[in-house]
């Protein structure tokens, strides 16, 4: 009787949240002009460019979290002004990467937009998944970043503009500030500077460093700046594969002496330590530490020298966003793009979470009165570094992290680990 | 010195389930011990017991994710692939079971039910793309119906032939010779007997649906049309800082469609599982 009662009670208790609390189906008509939904942001939408006399829909494949806020925030005036709705389908990276490149294989698409993270662009782009935006009469716009403008270009930096940046994303370095007095220490420079300030930490009581050390992804975007620190890099010029590098050698030996003075976290446990003062420094994106106006933890470019010599080190990661291929709403489509990424609608979104990927909005004085760090994040942005422009990078992190964990778990020792990578990336690039 | 080894033995035997409860139950209370805790208590190393209390994670959910809207395609995906599906393998799990039934393709499908039901769901996962999309079904929730059939009806046959197995012929034959047809003995004599095998497959077979997420994510290509998995996954997003709170708030209240189905057909759960495993 009693387990009854309690199973009619939870029953009950669902139905109510259901019935309370369930989207209802929009209807197909033209929205009506209203004022826009609490938490949306007055933009100028662009007059309509295109035949809107027949209300279509527009679906953006988006990563989830804060850019689905953004896009949400602004599609307002958009819809109202060009007779449509905008859907946005926001989804886990590799869930996008791998919806996005199904739907890829249609005549007609089911995505009309899509955001790209930047070490997919070349695979994105040659494989013709997005459009050729030059080729539909783009002309380019000298506001984005020079580095941000280039990532949505094929060939890199050169070519036709494929994708434009969407979301503003540099690594940096992150440091408990508090932390760093009660160790004595300064900004550091340097990798051997981090090193005796992980020394200091860790005889205080914290973790030194941490790094980010599980496999793919995260230990790839965690080793790679100290790796270029070093001048060592995956390829050389001519694209043969040079991670067993001296170089390399020295910079894995650095991250493993750096994993000595402190400990290897996951993304959500770096940020919660570094922020509670538990660790003293770590390299990350400024999405995790810094949320609107406020920063959990100090930060500062990634230090550059190394064994004597200076090499560039902040890894760019912007979101891009380009038109599908397949879409069946080119030119409403380019417009809505052009609006997403325009100053005035990156400019209102900041307080969204929008990192601007444009010069004017980064150095605007009312944003970067409210969000100073959004002109260093800009200025880390025109002095980042590419990952490398392969489209197999995807399965590159793969087999290449794979091997970094190994070395940082010590099953593997640093040269038998890149020696192993060197011969798993020329297998990949060979296929 | 015999009570003394059944004393040490019963002690034995108290710790080792009690460590095996605290693994299978401790997951649990920290679900729900974090969807209660205020965002300041869920920061670095957060103690065992909760320092605050609020609802307010739940209250989000709804709000601010379309957590509401997610219960809903869910039960709806789960309750309509289960009908199909029970509806479909019952049937065939007594026509598999039964030596009277010999045709010539008995044997193939048996096999072919066996491969499916032994090849991992991603093998499926594109061919099931390209055949959805070229009869143009991929703007509905009918791909994520049938992929969840596809799963769940090999399981749900191969399950029921051993409590079919289990039946004797000769009730069969005794209600033929009472003039009830095929289909009155299937349906009035024999299916009565597997109602536990039957309670037991719903079940699963309703959990296996309810908490599915790799057809979902790629059938799925519309935000109203998430199911909670779906939801959920994008609120641990790599971009920023997982959101603890609204996580584990939206892993309890996907949990209590399933307690439902727990209280009201535990008995029969139990029997199911056990009777299955004992006959055939």
């Amino acid at each position: 009787m009693k387990k009854k009662l309690l199973a009619t009670m939870l029953v009950m208790a669902m139905t109510a949240s259901m019935v309370g609390c369930g989207q209802t189906e929009e209807p197909a008509a033209a929205p009506e002009a209203a004022a826009p939904a609490a938490g949306a942001v007055e933009v100028e939408a662009p007059a309509a460019a295109t035949d809107t006399s027949e209300h279509v829909t527009l679906t953006i494949a988006a990563r989830g979290g804060s850019h689905v806020d953004v896009i949400e925030a602004v599609k307002a005036n958009f819809e109202e002004k060009n007779n449509c709705t905008i859907e946005v389908l926001g989804l886990e990276a590799a869930d996008l990467k791998q919806n996005v490149a199904l739907d890829a294989a249609n005549a007609e698409g089911a995505y009309d937009l899509c955001m790209i993270d930047d070490p997919v662009m070349p695979e994105f782009m040659e494989g013709g998944i997005l459009l050729n935006l030059t080729a539909e009469g783009y002309k380019e716009d000298e506001d984005f970043i020079k580095a941000s403008r280039a990532v949505g270009k094929n060939p890199y930096g050169t070519g036709d503009t494929y994708a434009l940046p969407f979301n503003g994303n540099v690594q940096l370095f992150f440091y408990n500030k508090d932390a760093l007095e009660k160790v004595g220490g300064t900004i550091p420079t340097s990798w051997e500077e981090v090193l005796e300030l992980a020394k200091k930490g860790k005889a205080a009581g914290l973790n030194g460093y941490v790094i980010r050390g599980q496999q793919g992804n995260p230990i790839v975007s965690d080793f790679l700046p100290i790796l270029w620190a070093y001048g060592g890099n995956v390829f050389d010029d001519q694209m043969n594969v040079i991670v067993d590098s001296p170089e390399a050698k020295a910079a894995l030996q650095m991250y493993l002496d750096l994993l000595a003075q402190g400990a290897n976290f996951e993304k959500n446990d770096i940020v919660a330590s570094v922020a509670d003062g538990s660790s003293l420094m770590a390299l990350g994106w400024p999405s995790w530490f810094i949320s609107g106006a406020d920063a959990s933890a100090a930060y500062a470019a990634i230090p550059s020298k190394a064994n004597g010599q200076e090499h560039p080190t902040g890894m760019i990661g912007n979101w891009m966003m380009g038109v599908t291929a397949n879409t069946t709403h080119k030119e409403l489509a380019i417009e809505l793009l052009k609006y997403l990424t325009s100053a005035e609608v990156q400019k209102q979104t900041v307080d969204a979470g929008c990192v601007p990927t444009r010069y004017s909005v980064s150095h605007d004085a009312e944003v970067t009165a409210k969000y100073p760090h959004l002109a260093e994040i800009c200025d880390a942005t025109d002095n980042s570094v590419v990952r490398p422009r392969t489209p197999k990078w995807s399965t590159i992190e793969e087999v290449w992290g794979a091997e970094l964990s190994n070395v940082v778990s010590g099953t593997k020792t640093i040269e038998q680990g890149l020696a192993d990578s060197k011969v798993a990336i020329e297998a990949e690039m060979a296929k | 010195m015999r009570s003394t080894k059944k004393k040490v033995w019963f002690g034995v035997k108290g710790v080792l389930l009690f460590i095996l409860m605290l693994w299978t139950l401790f997951p649990v209370y920290w679900m729900l011990s974090l969807a209660i805790r205020e965002n300041s208590d869920l920061k670095g190393g957060a103690g065992l017991l909760p320092h605050s209390f609020t609802l307010v994670h739940f209250g989000e959910l709804f709000t601010k994710k379309g957590f509401g809207a997610a219960i809903q395609n869910s039960l709806t995906v789960t309750l309509i692939a289960l009908v199909i599906s029970l509806i479909c393998a019952i049937p065939c799990a007594y026509i598999f079971s039964r030596a009277r039934y010999n045709y010539m393709l008995r044997k193939p499908a048996m096999t072919w039910v066996l491969l499916t039901r032994v090849l991992p769901p991603i093998a499926f996962a594109i061919p099931l793309y390209t055949m959805m999309n070229k009869m143009n079904l991929m703007g509905t929730m009918i791909p994520i119906i049938a992929s969840h059939v596809l799963l769940s009806i090999p399981f749900i046959i191969w399950f029921l032939i051993s409590f079919f197995a289990g039946i004797p012929v000769d009730l069969e034959e005794s209600a033929k010779v009472d003039g009830a047809g095929e289909f009155v003995t299937f349906y009035k004599i024999i299916l009565p007997l597997i109602a536990p095998g039957v309670a037991a497959v719903t079940i699963l077979s309703f959990m296996t649906s309810w908490n599915e997420y790799m057809y979902a994510v790629i059938f799925v290509q519309s935000p109203k049309r998430f199911t909670i998995p779906l939801i959920l996954a994008t609120m641990n997003s790599e971009q920023e800082v997982a959101q603890w709170g609204l996580i584990a708030a939206g892993g309890i209240m996907s949990l209590i469609p399933i307690l439902i189905f727990v209280l009201f057909a535990q008995n029969y759960l139990i029997s199911g599982l056990s009777n299955g495993a004992v006959k055939g």
